[in-house]
């Protein structure tokens, strides 16, 4: 009798270890679970971040023949040909289309201010502006202002022959390096002017052609760039920033899907 | 031995019994049920999906996507794909005319897709410029598996 005693609670003693063995396995199998539902949710937000940067990637191609920027740390390499191409608006409004009606998530892109070249150079918060007949960098502030603009401006051969500077601040501490260089495109004539300019006064250089101005660069507080051309020519620029900065379009593009992305577009 | 001994040695015997075919019944069921609950590594996946993605985005940063050499494309497909999975390209191109994207053409890449195997994918849009325009607006889709 006592042997069979010892067998029903050696049994019973198994069934025990059983159940916890069995509580551990669904606790095992409860967490995998939940892990294989993270990765899921990671493979959403992978997929919505993919797309976005994939949006991003093909607005920058859209716009580069007219505008293409480049970011080495902190400074803004930017090269133009002014006016700004007419077809940009139109391929701009075209992709949205293409993405709205061939994207497996939901993708919609709101781009008025990148369709009018307008940007905004991050974390300086410096605004570059496209307008007809002009081109212009207006920081907000003196704090992360740049430090030095280089220039090249590019006219078809016969359509600049001089340049001067028509007035010259100078006289403050806080300055800001300058070089311009007026150039033909064949370099038949290629003028340099170097300065050292107030960030808070007012500078501007006259480019003409047999006397008349075809182009005036002004620099105005605080550390300002303006460039009026109202014909044709190629623009090259290069801004430097006291920090790394990068470049938005003061635009959104929303990726809708399990999960959701949505912000400014970041061109360079 | 009594009788009464007797019976109740086989009560205990019956009660033994009935427990153990209690907890292999329990454990059988379970091992059942966790079977049909689990799945492959589900990380493995996330990275076979991956994979897809940068092979699109290195084809597509390369230029080789619009371009379209199917010798070229085979090559890199080849070399970009981790080792252990191939993969099925197909690229559609439209071009824009009278307020509507219509087809100009599709071309397919790599290996044929497999029957019974668990296949992954990826997609990606991309524009083509000629003469600093868009000319076409594309769209690859990629499928990988595991060989």
């Amino acid at each position: 009798m006592a042997g069979v005693k010892r067998g029903v609670f050696f049994t019973l003693s198994m069934m025990l270890l059983g159940s916890a063995l069995l509580s551990f396995i669904f606790f095992l199998s409860e967490q995998s679970t939940k892990s294989a539902d993270t990765v899921t949710y990671l493979m959403e937000i992978d997929r919505a971040s993919d797309k976005y940067a994939e949006v991003e990637d093909s607005l920058s191609r859209i716009i580069s023949p007219s505008i293409n920027i480049s970011v080495q740390n902190s400074t803004v390499y930017i090269s133009e040909s002014l006016p700004l191409s007419e077809n940009i608006e139109a391929d701009l409004d075209r992709f949205a289309a293409f993405e709205a009606n061939y994207s497996s998530v939901n993708v919609s892109m709101s781009l008025a201010n990148l369709k009018g070249g307008y940007f905004i150079i991050q974390p300086s918060g410096a605004v570059m502006t496209n307008t007809a007949g002009e081109f212009g960098i207006t920081p907000t502030g003196l704090a992360g202002a740049p430090e030095a603009y280089y220039l090249e401006l590019v006219f078809q051969p016969g359509e600049v022959d001089n340049a001067a500077w028509l007035s010259v601040s100078n006289s403050s501490a806080d300055t800001i390096n300058v070089h311009v260089r007026v150039r033909d495109e064949s370099y038949a004539r290629v003028l340099d002017f170097y300065q050292l300019l107030d960030k808070t006064g007012a500078s501007s250089l006259n480019v003409t052609n047999l006397g008349a101005t075809v182009a005036l660069v002004g620099f105005s507080s605080p550390g300002a760039l303006a460039v009026q051309c109202p014909g044709n020519i190629g623009l090259k620029a290069s801004i430097s920033f006291t920090e790394p900065v990068h470049v938005e379009a003061d635009d959104e593009i929303s990726v809708k899907s399990s999960a959701n992305r949505t912000g400014r577009v970041r061109i360079a | 031995m009594s009788e009464k001994r007797k019976a109740m040695q086989g009560f205990v015997f019956s009660i033994d019994a009935t427990l153990s075919a209690f907890l292999l019944v329990l454990i059988l069921a379970t091992t059942v049920l966790l079977s049909a609950q689990a799945t492959g590594d589900p990380y493995g996946d996330l990275q076979i999906a991956r994979s897809g993605k940068d092979v699109l985005l290195a084809l597509d940063r390369q230029g080789m996507l619009g371009v379209g050499n199917a010798t070229a494309i085979g090559s890199a497909l080849n070399a970009t794909l981790p080792q252990g999975l191939s993969a099925h390209l197909s690229v559609s191109t439209y071009y824009y005319a009278n307020g509507t994207f219509n087809l100009l053409g599709m071309a397919e890449y790599g290996d044929a897709t497999p029957e019974g195997k668990s296949i992954w994918g990826a997609s990606r849009n991309f524009v083509g410029l000629r003469n600093g325009q868009v000319a076409n607006y594309s769209t690859a889709r990629m499928w990988i598996w595991q060989e």
